[in-house]
């Protein structure tokens, strides 16, 4: 969400139970704003907070040019000094999923991951699943990152329309975006995933007959497994579309209906809900 | 004889002429279309005139979006038939409702308010207490970053006096928020009024009676049948015998012999089944009442849990669909719909997250040690400590979280918050027997052993740590001015689950949920999305806590 909007929180994301108070808003938008000075970010949004057990991370993130491509995550714990998070490296993605316990909020902390709670069958040879060394430390740091980037990677969404990719290649967001009208607003595919796309280029293109070369480039969230794994709620008489997330509890996307106001905020432990199937 | 210049006459090919390439320009332009009937000229007059009047920023970057959009416009005007029916805002249907309500909850209040004057100062006092006031949870809970929505709150706060109007309730609470998809439940808790409780527990006396009755009917038909059809068997298997005993000569006289090995038979019985508590005690001691959009939605009451539904809530995650008739396909089983399974996950929720800083709650109002001792033996009532005395924000926030008790009572193994002893013997029998006969006590006890959870008051720094996860986080709304802040604890079992306490003000219970452990709450209302509920950590996680309990309640007598 914008840093700059933080104070309409209890009203959108009331509805899910969270919100950013009056006097953390007037603080993280505050600090957020220098951070973007500093930094010479074009926006810079404020991501949300993952719980731990002594102390919450607050996430943000802004970017220069290409809102897509180009995009830099802070964290800090007490929202006042922010620390560049670093990128999830290959070690670091391979370990999350498989850490069991909380954040603990301590970034330099190491704890052995593997040993907990071991991926590979115990009487066979791991190496036959993993090249190379089987790395077993994860810091807390890392595993920040790499829940971050799987969380953007699994249940980042925006409205279809809200960013443009421009001819040179670049995304930038869509100063002409006016909205979702309430004819699309209830169906799945006018949501997009905010990531880089995983299908084929023309995969998009072709589900939909209006399509856009400009606007339809990325994923569509109809199509992620299982059917019912985003929960899409109309609220306030219809003028507010709010969609949760059920792979990450926590996460809240809300999009107010023909305007260009889109954001998402994630409150959470930072843990994938893998019981999503037998749910729905 | 100069030059004629005529704009008409054609100049040689080899000739540059300014004019007539624009005319050819022109004219090429102006070329109808065969398929939209428009001409480019026409279209970019008309979408530079736009760009001139409108002046948007980088006009140049949006360009194709403005001259889709002409195209859009020119387009819609054309179809526009039919511009004399009015289509009324969808909103329309709610509005009404709401402003019916808003009528409804003020003649409530004029009709009272006659009332009231006649009626004692103090008697007036009391009821007002009663009525919850969301506005003030709010602006509690928007320090401590837990949202309830604005504009709900304030209808949420007009239905639930409409409710108390309607029903015979009393003490009524907001519980919280259960999210759903693609409905969330709204949840509010309350006591039967004394009268409404003994007409109900009447009605099902009779209604237990009259089962009773056909069951002992069909028993007895059944019987009979049984009698009969064991007479004939009997028949038949004395002439199968005699036949047999026929054979068997034969057989040995033939020299062969084969025995079988007799068939096996199943020794598993069904364990008894766990009665339901009587409505008004144990784990139905509260009725629930939900809805989906406060204020445009009826409040229904939910049906009381039985424990049989709690066990298997603890086994099984489901997402709520806002539906109370949705069936629930789980193995195991669950016996009921998603009403029965919200209401058992409400038990099951209120048992765990009911939090309040030590000394808010006393043992009723007993003055003498014994008689306080005795209450808590048996689980006594709670009440407000009228003496308490506010905590410092420090001691609230303390991480060992030893100034937070439970004040609900422990939810056990058994699905029931009173033990039932399935060998059969009420429990007075029992304890008659423990004073005649400590031997053959033990013996009972040997037998069925009796489940046991921590007394009421047990502060949370007893509950257990499973898997890792301490099960409190206790947080400050703000470090910047702690002689202002609110304390908040959040539960990591029931994500979503917050209690606060600010001065005297404390709201004591769940709040927003998921419906699953490790889901949101709202405090005193739980707050949450109603995913799945933990497989049953919670419990374990107070269990932990049984003998330590007894120490602790032993040495820190809290309210005294």
């Amino acid at each position: 969400m914008e840093c700059s909007k933080l104070l309409e929180t209890l009203d959108i994301f009331g509805y899910a139970g969270v919100c950013v108070g009056t006097e953390n808003s007037q603080l993280l938008r505050n600090s957020l704003i220098i951070l973007q000075g500093e930094n010479h970010f074009q926006k810079c949004y404020y991501w949300g907070k993952i719980y731990g057990v002594q102390n919450d991370y607050h996430i943000a993130f802004g970017f220069k040019k290409d809102c897509m491509n180009d995009q830099m995550y802070y964290y800090s714990t007490d929202g006042l000094n922010w620390l560049l998070l670093p990128r999830a490296n290959k070690y670091a993605r391979f370990l999350t999923p498989l850490a069991i316990n909380k954040f603990e909020g301590d970034p330099s902390i190491v704890t052995n991951v593997y040993n907990v709670n071991p991926p590979f069958p115990p009487n066979e040879d791991p190496k036959k699943y993993y090249d190379g060394p089987i790395p077993k430390e994860l810091k807390e740091e890392d595993r920040l990152a790499a829940t971050i980037e799987i969380i953007r990677e699994d249940a980042v969404i925006i409205p279809r329309g809200a960013w443009f990719k421009c001819p040179n290649g670049d995304v930038i967001e869509n100063s002409n975006f006016e909205g979702l009208g309430v004819s699309d607003v209830s169906y799945l595919k006018s949501y997009l995933h905010a990531r880089p796309p995983q299908q084929k280029w023309n995969t998009n293109l072709l589900t939909r007959p209006d399509y856009n070369y400009a606007l339809d480039f990325l994923d569509t969230i109809d199509m992620d497994v299982p059917s019912g794994c985003w929960n899409l709620q109309l609220l306030h008489g219809d003028r507010l579309v709010i969609l949760h997330s059920l792979y990450w509890p926590g996460m809240t996307f809300y999009h107010k209906l023909h305007s260009p106001h889109y954001g998402f905020l994630y409150f959470g432990h930072g843990k994938k809900n893998m019981d999503v199937i037998f749910m729905v | 004889m100069a030059y004629s210049y005529n704009v008409e006459e054609v100049p040689p090919d080899d000739v540059p002429c300014v004019e007539h390439d624009i005319r050819r320009a022109k004219k090429f332009l102006q070329k109808h279309s065969p398929v939209s009937g428009d001409s480019l000229y026409d279209h970019l007059t008309e979408v530079l005139a736009k760009i001139l009047a409108e002046r948007p920023k980088n006009a140049v970057d949006i360009f194709e979006e403005l001259s889709r959009r002409a195209k859009e416009e020119r387009f819609k005007t054309k179809s526009h038939h039919f511009r004399d029916v009015y289509i009324p805002p969808t909103q329309s249907e709610d509005a009404k409702k709401i402003i019916k309500l808003f009528q409804n909850v003020q003649s409530i209040y004029e009709g009272e308010g006659e009332k009231r004057e006649t009626e004692d100062e103090e008697e007036e006092g009391d009821t007002r207490k009663k009525m919850p006031n969301m506005l003030d949870l709010l602006f509690y809970f928007e320090q401590t970053n837990v949202g309830l929505p604005r504009s709900q709150m304030v209808l949420l706060n007009l239905s639930i006096r409409k409710l108390i109007a309607e029903s015979p309730i009393e003490n009524v609470k907001f519980w919280g928020k259960v999210l759903g998809s693609p409905k969330s439940y709204y949840v509010v808790e309350a006591d039967l009024k004394p009268e409404e409780l003994n007409n109900r527990l009447e009605r099902t006396a009779e209604e237990e009676e009259r089962k009773r009755q056909e069951e002992q009917m069909r028993t007895e038909e059944k019987a009979k049948v049984e009698r009969e059809a064991g007479e004939t068997v009997e028949r038949e298997a004395a002439e199968e015998t005699e036949e047999a005993a026929g054979a068997t000569e034969k057989k040995d006289q033939e020299g062969l012999e084969l025995v079988f090995p007799p068939l096996p038979t199943h020794s598993w019985v069904p364990p008894p089944e766990v009665p339901p508590e009587r409505i008004g005690t144990g784990a139905n001691a509260k009725v629930y009442f939900v809805c989906n959009e406060p204020g445009l939605d009826k409040w229904i009451e939910l049906p009381p849990v039985t424990p049989q539904q709690i066990v298997i809530a603890r086994q099984i995650v489901r997402y709520c669909t806002g539906n109370l008739e949705t069936p629930i396909h789980t193995f195991p089983p669950f016996p009921g719909t998603e009403k029965n399974y919200l209401r058992a996950q409400i038990a099951r929720i209120s048992a765990t997250t009911q939090v309040s800083p030590i000394g808010f709650f006393t043992f009723g109002a007993g003055d003498e040690e014994e008689e306080l001792m005795e209450e808590m033996e048996e689980g006594g009532v709670l009440s407000e400590n009228v003496h308490y005395d506010p905590l410092p924000i420090k001691d609230l926030t303390d991480p060992s979280m030893s100034n937070w008790c439970h004040h609900a009572p422990y939810l056990l193994k058994q699905g029931r918050i009173v033990w039932w002893n399935p060998s059969g013997r009420a429990e007075d029998e029992l304890e008659e027997e423990e004073e005649m006969d400590e031997e053959e006590e033990e013996d009972a006890k040997a037998r069925v052993e009796k489940e046991v959870g921590p007394p009421l008051l047990t502060p949370l720094s007893e509950d257990a740590i499973v898997d890792g996860v301490t099960p409190w986080r206790a947080l400050q709304s703000s470090r910047t001015q702690p002689d202002q802040a609110v304390a908040l604890i959040r539960s990591n079992v029931w994500p979503g689950a917050f209690a606060f306490a600010c001065g005297k003000c404390v709201h004591a219970s769940p709040l927003f949920n998921n419906d699953f452990p490790l889901s949101r709450r709202i405090c005193d209302i739980y707050v949450a999305d109603k995913y799945k509920f933990p497989l049953g950590i919670e419990e374990t996680a107070r269990q932990g806590t049984v003998a330590k309990g007894r120490f602790y309640r032993e040495t820190n007598q809290p309210g005294k």
